[in-house]
This record gives structure tokens, sequence and C-alpha cells, in this order.
């Protein structure tokens, strides 16, 4: 607060003074308010607007401002955005990577650890391409009527080579039912579990490989897709 | 609230309006909910002035006030059915808050409209307004009001209003935080900080 050096005003007191010498005088407001037809804008306004009060929520709704407006047309374009994507998730079913249940055969020939399990649809045509079915919708409704899915071909070929048996599983029990899981594996662990995968000098470490799992959680078998 | 009895006594009355001069507040409301349009006339016959005032802290030009006075009492009628009585706030409170957001929602919409030119004052008119500043009295600076009006153009129109209420209308903090809605602390937190910005504003000057 600086005091001034010849009459002693502070800022503050400045202040006061430019404030009492703008401040709107009492004739002033009273000028404004003598006015008669000073209501008269309020009672076309009223009779415009609405007629009964007890119904202002109504009215006040209907003269919704621009800005307003614009905050719920945001608010409905995230709402069905989201709904959007909630929606192609659901009916997305091109996922490979998904479970499916598989009746196991039994293996021919489980005689020696790293021996190749001689599965009759597979393995009789070992480098042939198969065909993998896609996993089902969860939601066939959706699925059916999905543009998206109706514009996807229904099956993708893949190349896969033959089941090879992993050293550490017991196969004795021959007629149990399993599942084939679809997973990407370092190729370290690939050579670890003892499949032959040829010498490539690839860009990325990971391969993809079926599992094949048994009714107890248990991998029995694995073979790599190409 | 001496300062709102002065502000309330009417100073005219139509003949419509006194029909209900007898009425009290809140038999006067539950007659414009029933759909007598006079009573509600009588309410804008009784609170123009209050309104006036109000609106009259964050606006100078007649037309401005007029128009405050007139939109306000057409959103207090739209929203009367939800005017709580005596068991919330009076009449006069509940309209004054209706004038003062009403009042900042005008100035909201007129910030990016600002014409910052207008605001610059020569060097030759600055001297001789701090001249005038520190020799002369309010009532003296009236004829100065253009001129000040640009001085406190950076001022924004909140931060006057509180110091016009605090410095001329001599409110004191409760009422203060009645009329604008607030705490008392933030009344005083806003005054505090409205009162270092006219610091800052007149200083240019001085």
């Amino acid at each position: 607060m600086r005091v001034r050096n010849f009459r002693g005003e502070t800022v503050d007191e400045i202040g006061q003074k430019v404030l009492k010498a703008l401040r709107v005088s009492e004739d002033e407001v009273d000028a404004i308010v003598a006015k008669d037809d000073l209501f008269e804008p309020v009672r076309a306004g009223i009779r415009k607007g609405s007629t009964d009060p007890a119904q202002g929520h109504y009215s006040a709704w209907l003269s919704l401002s621009v800005r307003s407006w614009r905050i719920t047309a945001v608010t409905a374009l995230f709402v069905v955005g989201t709904f959007g994507i909630i929606f192609t998730v659901l009916t997305d079913n091109s996922r490979p990577d998904l479970a499916r249940d598989v009746d196991l055969p039994s293996p021919t020939a489980v005689s020696s650890p790293n021996a190749t399990i001689d599965y009759p649809a597979v393995a009789s045509q070992p480098n042939t391409p198969i065909v993998v079915e896609k996993p089902r919708a969860r939601y066939r409704s959706l699925s059916q009527n999905s543009v998206i899915s109706k514009q996807r071909p229904a099956r993708d070929v893949e190349e896969v080579g033959e089941f090879q048996i992993v050293t550490y599983t017991d196969l004795a029990t021959g007629d149990e039912a399993g599942q084939i899981v679809r997973v990407e594996l370092p190729r370290s662990s690939a050579f670890a579990m003892g499949i032959d995968l040829p010498v490539e000098n690839q860009m990325t470490n990971k391969i993809k490989a079926d599992l094949l799992i048994g009714e107890d959680g248990v991998m029995r078998a694995v073979r790599i897709v190409n | 609230m001496a300062w709102r009895n002065e502000i309330l006594v009417p100073r005219t009355e139509s003949v419509g309006a006194s029909l209900h001069a007898e009425a009290t507040d809140r038999q006067l409301v539950h007659m414009t909910l029933a759909g007598d349009e006079s009573a509600f006339e009588c309410i804008f016959q009784r609170y123009k002035r209050y309104v006036a005032v109000v609106a009259s802290r964050y606006f100078q030009s007649p037309q401005e006030i007029e128009e405050i006075i007139q939109t306000s009492f057409m959103k207090a009628y739209v929203d009367l059915g939800n005017f709580r009585g005596l068991h919330n706030s009076s009449l006069a409170t509940w309209l004054g808050r209706i004038a003062v957001n009403n009042c900042l929602n005008i100035l909201r919409s007129r910030t990016n409209k600002l014409d910052v030119a207008s605001i610059n004052i020569s060097d030759s008119v600055a001297e001789s307004l701090s001249a005038d500043l520190t020799g002369r009295s309010a009532e003296e600076l009236v004829s100065k009001r253009d001129l000040l009006e640009k001085l406190l153009a950076s001022l924004s129109a909140q931060d006057r209003a509180l110091l016009q209420m605090l410095y001329v209308d001599e409110m004191t903090v409760a009422e203060i935080g009645e009329v604008l809605g607030w705490s008392s602390a933030k009344v005083k937190v806003r005054a505090f900080r409205a009162r270092r910005a006219l610091r800052r504003v007149l200083k240019r000057f001085l």
C-alpha cells in the first residue's frame, strides 16, 4: 500500500473514491424504475413464453441455450461412439487365439520322447493347408445382423505342421477330450520343449503355435503354425 | 438489513399493483402461481428498485440496467414455482441472486468482445488523471466517469461489484455473502484479491 506525499491518501482510499464516482446514483436508479412502461416487456415476455409459472421447468427446458445444446450433442456423440465400440468388440469373431473344443484323436505311437504323434486327420497330410474353423461368435443374433461380420471372409487358410508330443507328458489316457489353444511362443521356449525349428534369421523372436491341452490342463503336444 | 430497507421503499406504484399492496410476499407468490398476473406486477413494483440497485453494481448504462430488471423478472416468473419462501430465503434475496446471475451471464458473453484498444490511455491523459485522482473528491470525479471507466476496464466486473458493495454500499461480509450466495470466507478471500487487483490498476497511474 503506497502513501501519497502531499495528501496522505492511500491507494485503497483513491480506489474507494473512484468507485464512488462511478456509482450509479440513487436519482439515476429512481429515474430508471420510474418509467411507466417498464413492466410491459415483462408482461409481453410472460404471455409469449409461458402463461403458467407452475410449468416453469418445461419452459426453461425448451429455452436451452446454444451452449447447452452443444454439450448435449457432444454427450450424445460420445454415448453413440461408446456403444459402437462395444458392439464392434462383441461381434468381432476374427480372433484366432480363442480356445476351441476339439476331440483329441488317440495317438497311435507314443513310444519315445519327441516322437511325432500320429493324428490321422492332420499328420497324414503334413504339409498341406488345412482349414481352421473360426470360433463361434458369442452372440449369434448380433453376429448375423452385423454388417462387419458379413463383409469378412468366413474362413482363414493357414499352413500348419504336425503335432509333436512334449517330452514330459503322460499320454496313457488316449480317449480324453482337450483343447487347442493358439499362442505365440518365444523361439527359445519352442527349442526348450524339444521342437525342431528351422534355423532362420527372422526379425521376430516369437512364433505362432497350437498347444494341445488335455482335460487336466497339462499340455500334451504342440505344432508350429506358419 | 438497513441498506435493503432503504432500497425497497417503492417510489412509484401502478393501479394494478396497488390492489395487492397489503399482501405479503408469500401471498403474492401464491396468487401468481394461481394465475393472478396483477400479483406478479405487485412483486415487480415492490422489488424493481432493489433489482435495479443490484444491476447498477455491474452495469452503469440505464438501458442495460433496464434490460437486467426486465429479464430478471421474466426468469423469476418462469422459476417462481421453485421459490421456497421464508424457509430458505426471502423473495428479495432470491430476486437479487437471479439478477446477479443474469448480470454475470451477460458479462461472460461479452468477455470475448472486449475492445482492448479502448482501454489504452495516452500519457498526457494519464498525467491529468493522476492529478485528479489525488486532488479531487469523489463528487468532483463524477464528471470524469468515462475516463474512470477506462481506468477500471481491466478490473473484472465481479471484483468491481464486490468492492462497490464493500466500499460504496458499506455492506457487511455476511450481507454480501447473502446477495452473492457465497460463504463469508469466500467473500473475504475474493475481497482481498479484488483490492489487490484494484491497487495494481491504480498504481499504473499514481
